[in-house]
């Protein structure tokens, strides 16, 4: 083929400028340490990267509200502990109060410390946390959720708490409703309890109730009477007999599936009320054990009418007990559900960071012997550019 | 003793001839547009005489220009193809690195936006949360406007290099007429003998026009060149060429459309140019930059409708209903040249999930007025005067337009401005709706972040293209459509580059000057010279010698 001299010329510099370009963008890649210099050099790379950190960022906003709800959870279950040790103190007072050996004065010195108990209570269900909200009071968590009033505790706060996002699928319920955790307890067994009538003169006091044969009894007020020292009856509400039987002292009277055991000889004439046992807050609880406690005592029917209160509330701080640590279990369930959210994101936060990096990010090696070979490869061009170019026919023309 | 004269001199002016065209080669060695020039000698007519035919010296028959206009069409193309691709490239890229940039894209900022929104979750009752969002919801605004300012600001290069090409593209024709004017003159005058030197203008005149716009060459018997673009429109006609305009033609003042001004009527002819700087750069317009501003629009309004539409849903820290959080940005509507009807339909988006990212017209029969998409002319909605068009998730509301005749039309372009006009409409940070209406109406709602889950949800939830894709993912949508079309851009600019630097090199090859070759025929033709003059001289001596035998 013909050549002509500009072609030479063309030819050399077109060559060396194409090494340098190329020489140029590896040396880029290699001051960067990135493969892509621009989105167009792998535009999939450049969009599936965008996809990465889009990921990572909802990946590390997570972490965020995983803490944030971890540090909720643990002063809330924190807070139900302290409850706990205030349950089970109370519960020792209980006891204690129920010896007979306790004077009035005793007993009204119990009291006192049920009622400092009480007023630690409400401290404990009035917690707040690092923001100043009341964990316990949902989404009214502004608002102070208990309160006392002369009738009992009353609950300002939302019916439902609020939660967060720690993955994509997955909410974790940021504390509790205060009233699903300190109110609606149920009283007694769970299923019924016993209450004493006011006008009873015998002895006789409750010591333990239990439900033998569940859906015997159709839950409506049944009333125990003695129709003799020995001898029992059971009324429902329109006062018609549905069983009768015997009784000695500490022995267990049973009817409709339903067992009551009573201490003391009750007289003729006393009753006791069998009742579907309600929902009842703690406060409650507390404060009505202080004010049985502080009762006078006239005469045996009403330590009788004491112990019966006090049993009560013996059986009233079991079922509270078990209602606290339901609730501390299901926030211990939430935190192990961060927990291992957590492990899981930082897996899936390495996978991506990985994968990202192997998008973006130059293999050195590659990138050094990619330079040295154009290094090589300019140093050629130019070399053999100057060489040839040199030579010319007029060189020889004397 | 006159033959031997004769043809000394013959010969001594044909290399002199000979040796002015090589030096004349020499001379253009550096000259890219110049084709080599060769000098034709022919041997002069024999005259008999007695025993038999002299010869009578050697004539020069003319001047030929060494060039190959198959290889000259393949430079043309190569040319055109190359340029197109190049300047879209580059164009292309611009965009490209802005959308896809890891901090000036809208990627960072709408993450932000929506850990924000996650903070006010974790946080309803902090005001600081709150006053955050709205911070940030002011900064994805920007951000959107500051993208699409951007390209405005391309599509304004563009404009002005769509104008700056036509007036370079008059300017050539100009030049290639008045040379073919003279080409057809100069071998007229000169009986048949081509200019080759003009020709070789001519020839690089029409090259740099087809780095502007693709061209058809069409020779003429008389040595003219007619020159066409586009589909056959003639750009230069023998010595005349055509004026091209640069001008708004259609309903937006803003976009330069290319026409031929003809006596009583301009006639449009911006899409049937292709090719060159020119074809990269209404490529590029059409191509990238519409799309690219419309999508980012759709995104902009589907992200304001949707995350309003939730936000209403709510109620703020104060119970009070959550009204809109974002100013949801107008649609444009531009009015059709020659309307006589007065007054322009009003937009409002309605569905975001129905949203394209089209541009559309509505225009009056004489009856009703239908809606049509750009590029179709099936109707999608058709109203009477006074009522209202619907249709891909927006509505148009006719009653103010007054006096419509038929033939009247407005461009309607949802999306195409609107990433400009989003901002945040509440200013009050407890006016954030992060609850929903409680169950008892007048409970506090300060803790309640339900809502703003459901807002922070909406990062990822498909509320676009009919519930195809998300607010992040139709953004990320645009940017790969962007980055495939500079990659395409790139790989055909470097495809074509090689293509045109092989054409050039075979024409190179072909009409090149080779010094070494021109050496070889100064040695050549000055041997001739010498060898001429020798036989003058001998001629002479001849002439001496019968004087001196006369003179005794």
């Amino acid at each position: 083929m013909r050549i002509s001299t500009s072609q030479i010329y063309n030819a050399g510099m077109d060559s060396i400028q194409r090494q340098q370009a190329e020489l140029n963008r590896v040396q880029q890649q290699l001051a960067s340490g990135k493969r892509i210099l621009s989105p167009s050099d792998d535009p999939g790379g450049a969009v599936q990267s965008l996809q990465f950190r889009d990921s990572m960022a909802r990946l590390e906003q997570y972490a965020r509200n995983g803490s944030l709800a971890e540090s909720r959870l643990n002063q809330e279950e924190n807070v139900l502990g302290q409850a706990m040790d205030s349950l089970q103190r109370v519960r020792e007072l209980a006891i204690q109060a129920n010896n007979a050996t306790q004077t009035p004065e005793t007993r009204r010195a119990i009291a006192v410390e049920i009622r400092q108990q009480l007023e630690q209570m409400y401290q404990l269900a009035n917690s707040r946390d690092a923001n100043g909200e009341y964990i316990f009071a949902g989404f009214a968590s502004l608002d102070r959720p208990f309160v006392a009033t002369p009738a009992g505790a009353a609950y300002n706060g939302g019916a439902q708490a609020r939660q967060v996002a720690i993955s994509d699928e997955r909410r974790i319920t940021l504390g509790d409703a205060g009233d699903a955790v300190f109110m609606g307890i149920p009283a007694g067994n769970g299923r019924f309890v016993v209450i004493e009538d006011a006008a009873n003169t015998g002895t006789g006091a409750v010591q333990e109730t239990s439900v033998s044969a569940p859906g015997a009894w159709d839950g409506t007020e049944r009333t125990l009477r003695f129709t003799a020292p020995g001898t029992w009856e059971a009324l429902d509400a329109a006062s018609n007999v549905v069983a009768s039987g015997s009784y000695a002292s500490g022995s267990t009277i049973s009817f409709e599936g339903l067992s009551v055991r009573l201490s003391g000889n009750p007289a003729a004439g006393d009753s006791f009320s069998l009742r579907a046992s309600a929902g009842q807050d703690i406060f409650a609880i507390y404060s009505e054990l202080a004010d049985t406690l502080e009762q006078p005592i006239a005469g045996p029917a009403d330590t009788a009418r004491q112990a019966g209160a006090i049993g009560r509330a013996l059986s009233d701080l079991d079922q509270a007990a078990g209602r606290f640590s339901e609730v501390r279990s299901t926030v211990g369930a939430r935190l192990a559900a961060i927990d291992s959210q957590a492990e899981q994101r930082e897996v899936e936060f390495l996978e991506l960071s990985r994968t990202l990096s192997e998008i973006e990010d130059l293999d050195y090696a590659e990138a050094i012997s990619r330079f040295n070979l154009r290094m090589v490869g300019l140093q050629a061009a130019q070399q053999s550019y100057s060489m040839f170019a040199r030579l010319s026919l007029f060189d020889f023309l004397r | 003793m006159s033959g031997v004269f004769g043809i000394g001199t013959s010969a001594l002016l044909a290399y002199q001839r000979a040796l002015s065209v090589t030096g004349q080669n020499i001379a253009n060695v550096g000259n890219d547009g110049y084709s080599r020039q060769r000098i034709d000698l022919a041997v002069r007519n024999p005259q008999f005489s007695g025993a038999g035919w002299y010869g009578q010296g050697v004539d020069v028959v003319g001047v030929s220009r060494i060039a190959d206009q198959f290889v000259q069409r393949q430079v043309l193309d190569n040319t055109s193809g190359s340029a197109r691709q190049q300047v879209y490239y580059q164009y292309a890229q611009r965009a490209d690195n802005l959308l896809a940039d890891a901090e000036a894209g809208l990627a960072p900022v709408l993450q932000q936006f929506f850990a924000a929104v996650q903070d006010v979750a974790n946080d309803p009752t902090s005001t600081a949360a709150r006053q955050v969002l709205l911070s940030q919801g002011e900064a994805l605004a920007d951000r959107f406007a500051f993208l699409q300012r951007r390209l405005d600001d391309q599509r304004q290069v563009v404009e002005g290099q769509i104008g700056a090409a036509v007036d370079e593209i008059n300017g050539l024709a100009a030049g290639i007429a008045a040379l073919n004017q003279k080409i057809a003159e100069g071998i007229g005058q000169s009986g048949g003998a081509t200019p080759n030197d003009l020709l070789d203008q001519r020839d690089a005149m029409i090259e740099q026009l087809s780095g502007l716009v693709a061209v058809q060459t069409l020779a003429q018997g008389d040595g003219t060149v007619n020159v066409m673009i586009g589909n056959g429109q003639n750009l230069v006609m023998s010595s005349t060429a055509t004026v091209l305009t640069a001008q708004p033609l259609g309903a937006d003042p803003s976009r330069t459309e290319i026409a031929v001004v003809n006596p009583g009527s301009t006639v449009g002819i911006t899409d049937l140019i292709s090719g060159g700087e020119l074809g990269a750069l209404l490529d590029v317009r059409r191509e990238l930059l519409d799309p690219a501003q419309s999508a980012l629009g759709r995104t902009a309004v589907g992200l304001a409708l949707s995350f309003n539409e939730l936000h209403r849903q709510g109620v703020d820290l104060d119970g009070a209903a959550g009204g809109d959080f974002f100013r949801v940005p107008q649609g444009e509507v531009l009015v059709g040249r020659g309307n006589s009807a007065t007054g322009a339909p009003a937009l409002t988006f309605t569905d975001a999930a129905a949203l394209t990212a089209g541009d559309y017209r509505a225009s009056f029969d004489g009856v009703e007025w239908r809606l049509t998409r750009t590029g179709s002319s099936t109707p999608l909605a058709t109203a009477a005067p006074g009522g209202t068009l619907a249709a891909d998730g927006f509505e148009l509301d006719l009653s103010a337009i007054a006096g419509a005749t038929a033939g009247d039309s407005f461009d309607v372009r949802p999306t195409r401005t609107a990433a400009a006009g989003l901002g945040v409409a509440i200013t009050d940070p407890r006016a954030f709706a992060a609850a929903l209406p409680p169950a008892t109406p007048g409970t506090s709602v300060v803790g309640d972040n339900r809502n703003a889950l459901a807002l922070a949800d909406l990062s990822s939830e498909r509320v676009l293209a009919n519930g195809t894709t998300s607010i992040s993912a139709s953004y990320t949508e645009l940017v790969a459509n962007v980055g495939v079309r500079t990659r395409q851009a790139q790989l055909s600019a470097e495809a074509q580059g090689r293509m045109l630097e092989a054409s050039r090199a075979q024409r190179e090859s072909i009409s090149g000057v080779n010094l070494d070759e021109e050496a070889a025929n100064l040695l050549r033709y000055q041997q001739a010279y010498a060898a001429a003059a020798q036989v003058i001289a001998t001629a002479g001596t001849m002439f001496d010698t019968l004087l001196m035998a006369v003179r005794r």
